[in-house]
């Protein structure tokens, strides 16, 4: 990869270590892949995972900062693993809370969301950018047209320079479909979406899929959709002709027209739903809801099914939004009716990962969510066993403490 | 060099000169999430390194998948001690790429002879970051 030469001189540390130490990870990353330059990135959206970084990350941001590190673009920040929303005295985790006010002072916006298009962060059709939230990227590559690859720590170098690496995504070539599949199933709700991305992104392997058959779907479909679509693979855009913008036509998004389709069915569908519930009633002892984060509309719609209900006691139901649908909610009065209920709602923290500590139930809890990424994730860092289903199910399973198990209409 | 180490070569990612011993594996790796940042040990359940310790060792895989987070996962693990000295990658991608830069060890990837399949775990390696040079041979010291 090429640097200019002032891109050299940061490289070279001329302007500070936060600078130097950006500028070797997307020199890295660039040689790698093969990028050929650098190219200007319109803002970036950076994760700050408490787990995976610990006390050496929280050293290494807060270390940037102090280094007179700044942010050079728009930055927001992913969801983070306490609730803001919580009193004083509420459990806070000190590295997580380090890491925020560094990047703060770096001039991020504590945003604190996986989804950031529910608070009007959204980049633009064309909008060259780095984002981290794997989730996050499949959406905005796909619904949004903007062009992002998968980036990690290199959303934070990115943030630092205003840069990137153009390979993958940023180059039109590789964003087109090497694969095609139609479904031939009738995929209605919501859980429908999810079950899709995931059989869709396991099916698709490492090509770019076009998927048709497809009709309806609104941004919540879109973004559950897109999440169980990144979670389950390592793909960074799928393409809808008629929702993807550079997509109107599947020609567009597959000019090889030698590529048959693959059909994904009902059996499909079915396979996957196994996976994640055994389909038979039985006792719940979690019920989540907001992986991404809640919309304003999501939020609204456990209001109405509640209808002024109370969640069974021993039950946690938990409403996982972020800081402005928070607000939204709690200025519109909805989210006293939700406290009312007996639903934990909370601001900004990561969906599910941080409720269950070491020996909270005596059995294998039984957690109810309208979220494959929920279901998908929570087995693998917690004992837990999963019910997946609509937004309806687990607010009636919240309430009877029971799960029922829905007739598939796939066909 | 003793009799019997060979050398192959591949594209320096990041820069740095060690030697030990290989851990090889033709899965992917997810380094959040799959490993335990704690102690360095694979907890991916059925993964073919399930249960082992990638500490102090030479990584041999193809690259990374899953979470985006897994270049910080290796800073904690290096800063912690419990991390790999240095990668060789089929591929490299972003997460590896970064990671390594982050956790300050040498990664090379594409190598003139498919690394999966020449070596096994145990070999004594020299990984030169510098150059993409990779001197081995059988069984350790």
């Amino acid at each position: 990869m090429r640097l200019t030469a002032e891109q050299r001189r940061i490289l070279d540390g001329h302007e500070g270590p936060a600078g130097k130490q950006a500028m070797a990870m997307l020199e890295a990353v660039g040689n790698a892949l093969d990028a050929e330059a650098l190219i200007p990135v319109a803002s970036a959206h950076i994760v700050l995972d408490a787990f995976a970084m610990g006390r050496p990350g929280a050293d290494w941001v807060v270390s940037l900062a102090e280094q007179g590190g700044r942010f050079v673009v728009p930055t927001s920040i992913n969801a983070i693993s306490y609730d803001r929303s919580a009193g004083p005295g509420a459990p806070v985790d000190a590295h997580q809370r380090r890491m925020l006010e560094a990047c703060q002072a770096m001039g991020a916006v504590p945003s604190c969301s996986c989804n950031p298009f529910s608070q009007g962060i959204a980049p633009s059709f064309g909008q060259h950018v780095a984002w981290s939230e794997s989730a996050t990227t499949a959406y905005l590559n796909a619904v949004l047209g903007a062009r992002s690859n998968r980036e990690g720590a290199t959303a934070l170098a990115s943030a630092l320079t205003g840069l990137t690496p153009r390979y993958g995504m940023h180059d039109p070539a590789q964003r087109l479909a090497g694969a095609w599949f139609e479904v031939d199933a009738r995929v209605r709700e919501a859980p429908d979406y999810g079950l899709l991305g995931a059989v869709l992104a396991r099916r698709a392997g490492d090509r770019i899929p076009v998927v048709t058959g497809l009709d309806d779907a609104c941004s919540e479909h879109l973004f559950g959709f897109a999440a169980a679509f990144a979670i389950s693979g390592n793909l960074p855009i799928f393409h809808i002709p008629g929702v993807t913008p550079e997509a109107p036509t599947l020609r567009d998004a597959l000019p090889d027209a030698s590529v048959r389709p693959e059909k994904i069915g009902p059996a499909d569908l079915a396979a996957e739903l196994a996976r994640h519930e055994r389909g038979e009633e039985r006792a719940v002892d979690l019920v989540t809801i907001g992986a991404p984060h809640a919309t304003i509309q999501d939020i609204h719609e456990v209001a109405d099914l509640l209808a002024g209900r109370r969640v069974k006691p021993g039950v946690e139901f938990t409403l996982t939004t972020n800081c402005s649908n928070y607000e939204v909610a709690a200025r519109g009065g909805l989210l006293r009716t939700l406290e009312a209920s007996g639903v934990r709602v909370t601001a900004d923290r990561m969906c599910f990962g941080c409720d269950l500590g070491a020996g909270k139930f005596a059995h294998r809890a039984v957690l109810a969510t309208n979220s494959l990424k929920a279901a998908l994730s929570a087995p693998g860092t917690r004992e837990v066993e999963t019910c997946y289903g609509t937004t309806r199910q687990c607010v009636e399973a919240a309430i009877s403490g029971t799960w029922t198990p829905r007739r598939q209409e796939w066909n | 060099m003793r009799d019997g180490t060979a050398v192959f070569n591949g594209m320096p990612v990041t820069p740095g000169l060690v030697e030990g011993l290989a851990l090889v594996t033709c899965e992917r790796i997810a380094f959040n999430l799959g490993v335990d940042e704690q102690t360095g040990v694979v907890i991916e359940r059925g993964h073919a390194l399930e249960r082992q310790s990638i500490a102090g060792r030479i990584l041999v895989f193809p690259g990374c998948k899953g979470s985006t987070a897994s270049s910080y996962s290796l800073l904690q693990m290096a800063a912690l001690g419990v991390g790999p000295i240095a990668l060789i990658n089929a591929r490299a991608d972003a997460l590896s790429a970064a990671g390594a830069v982050l956790a300050g060890i040498p990664l090379v990837h594409r190598c003139d002879q498919d690394p999966l399949r020449t070596l096994k775990t145990g070999d004594w390696v020299r990984v030169d970051g510098y150059t993409g040079a990779v001197q081995w041979h059988r069984g350790g010291s």
